[in-house]
């Protein structure tokens, strides 16, 4: 699928690298499609964007890269939605806002993108969990994960999935 | 929208499975039990309404380097 962005000119994405928010994400509903970006370099964060609009793309991280470890609990709703089995392969993601202070960059922990990855179905999910927020400031949840559990290097998970994305 | 009223100990029942109660009720607020099955997700409004915010903000960003600030991450990694 050919798509034109001013970020990012002119992109071929191949459809098998199309993940689908059946819903869209939470307060944008008509952002269903999506296709993970890797950037020049390497990192733990990356691009998520929209392929309804395709001017917009969010900034992901996977949130254990900052807090060593992260459980989201899915309803059974949730689980129908994302069509899980128990063995099934998923990808989590935090979606992140970069201020201008760029140490000040926060994940939304409370709202993950959750992806089944052999369907590339994805849905955000609402955790009740009070240790997770909405503005959840990473580089400082990383210095205080430091020494608990390593931090992981990179992103295995969004390489996996952008590979070939274009 | 259907308006009930209702007195401390009393319920509403929403479905065959869903009963919300009221448990006590203090100055302005409002304590409410709500009994539903586990695959039924109860959440305060005000979270969707945050996440919803947070994610148009999420939406509205500009180009940012990410090469450049993911170096701020993997900096802190390597001072372990």
């Amino acid at each position: 699928m050919k798509l034109s962005s001013q970020r990012f000119g002119e992109l071929q994405i191949r459809e098998e690298k199309i993940i689908t928010f059946p819903e869209g994400l939470i307060g944008l509903p008509d952002l269903k499609r999506f296709a993970i970006l890797e950037h020049d370099g390497d990192g733990p964060l990356n691009w998520l964007l929209s392929i309804d609009e395709p001017e917009i793309a969010f900034i992901i991280i996977d949130p254990t890269v900052f807090l060593g470890e992260y459980k989201v609990e899915l309803s059974k709703v949730d689980v129908e939605k994302l069509q899980l089995e128990d063995d099934t392969e998923t990808a989590i993601f935090t979606l992140v806002v970069i201020p201008e202070n760029p140490e000040e960059m926060t994940a939304n922990t409370k709202g993950p993108l959750v992806i089944n990855v052999p369907a590339m179905l994805g849905h955000q999910v609402i955790q009740d969990n009070p240790a997770y927020q909405i503005k959840h400031r990473i580089l400082r949840a990383q210095a205080s994960a430091k020494g608990k559990q390593p931090a992981k290097k990179s992103q295995p998970q969004a390489k996996q999935l952008a590979r070939a994305a274009l | 929208m259907l308006v009930l009223t209702r007195k401390i100990d009393e319920s509403i029942i929403i479905g065959d499975n869903i009963k919300i109660t009221v448990v006590d009720v203090r100055n302005d607020q409002v304590k409410l039990g709500i009994d539903a099955p586990r695959e039924i997700p109860v959440h305060r409004e005000e979270i969707y309404l945050e996440i919803q915010e947070e994610n148009r903000r999420a939406a509205a960003q500009r180009m940012a380097d990410l090469g450049e600030i993911s170096k701020l991450l993997s900096n802190k990694e390597n001072d372990q």
